[in-house]
């Protein structure tokens, strides 16, 4: 059992290797906050876009929830 | 009543029936249903080899998941082709020149994509939003970049048959009526603009048959 799920996890591996276009990372030696956002692994990517999705939707929210200032009414 | 070039375009009704469906369903009727034999007649032979042919290539760049896709994406090759070639007919009407005829078959199938990809695997869908060994300071702008590309592709793949079919339409259209026009006031000048609309057919039987092909492959490969 413990020999099948060896096989299986090296399989998955060279799998994602051979598959193009996918970085197992397991050449990359991140340290500190780029190894959780950086543009060369799949989850260092995956996260880059989530945050910079939360970033866009943040702003919008910003905004839409910024109290409007009210124009003080003159008296003619 | 004035006949405007743009009537071939107009769905077409009788008594208030579109025919629209009739159109639809008319390549469903052209193509022989192979029956339960070994060997089949010389028609069904080649029908199907086709269809096995284009299918093989269609499916060489997907891995097996992607396999699933087969029977979809061969029948929409054949109906758009079949729907493609019949409107190059004398005064039939084309379904494809309709655009919401078109992005029917785009959004549902690109959104089906989006969908299956961000289920069964949301951290590869998501990473490749932001292209591998991109600098730092582009990474915001490229996200945003590629997001959009990818909100766009149903909109570039019904919009991109649509127009073709149409502009090819029109153009025969055009040309045949100036040979018409021409032919008694200057019959040479007619006879080579004829040669034009001979081309040009040919051209549109080509672009036909490749706008059909090109749909259909973007599809895949958006899987």
């Amino acid at each position: 059992m413990y020999i099948f799920s060896n096989m299986t996890m090296s399989i998955n591996r060279l799998r994602t290797e051979i598959m193009g276009g996918h970085d197992a990372g397991t050449h990359h030696q991140f340290t500190g906050i780029a190894k959780y956002f950086n543009s060369y692994t799949i989850t260092g990517r995956r996260n880059c876009v989530l945050a910079t999705y939360a970033s866009i939707a943040a702003l919008i929210l910003f905004f839409k929830l910024k109290p409007k200032k009210q124009k003080a009414v003159k008296s003619s | 009543m004035m006949v405007s070039f743009f009537d071939q375009f107009a769905s077409p009704s009788y008594l208030g029936i579109p025919l629209i469906a009739i159109a639809i369903a008319l390549p469903w009727v052209l193509y022989p249903t192979p029956p339960a034999r070994w060997i089949n007649n010389r028609l069904i032979t080649i029908q199907g080899w086709f269809i096995n042919r284009f299918t093989n290539q269609l499916m060489l760049p997907l891995n097996v998941g992607g396999h699933k896709w087969a029977l979809l994406l061969a029948s929409l090759m054949i109906f758009l082709i079949t729907i493609n070639m019949l409107g190059l007919l004398p005064y039939t009407f084309t379904p494809t020149t309709q655009l919401s005829l078109n992005m029917g078959f785009a959004v549902p199938l690109w959104l089906a994509t989006v969908i299956i990809g961000m289920r069964n695997q949301p951290t590869i869908a998501l990473g490749h939003l932001l292209p591998e060994g991109t600098p730092i300071p582009l990474i915001p702008v490229l996200i945003i970049i590629e997001t959009i590309s990818l909100l766009i592709r149903p909109l570039a793949l019904g919009v991109r048959l649509t127009a073709n079919l149409t502009a090819g339409h029109l153009l025969i259209q055009l040309i045949a009526t100036a040979v018409f026009v021409l032919l008694p006031m200057m019959p040479t000048v007619a006879i080579l603009t004829a040669a034009v609309l001979f081309l040009l057919t040919l051209l549109e039987v080509a672009v036909a048959m490749i706008q059909a092909y090109v749909f259909v492959l973007l599809l895949s490969l958006y899987l």
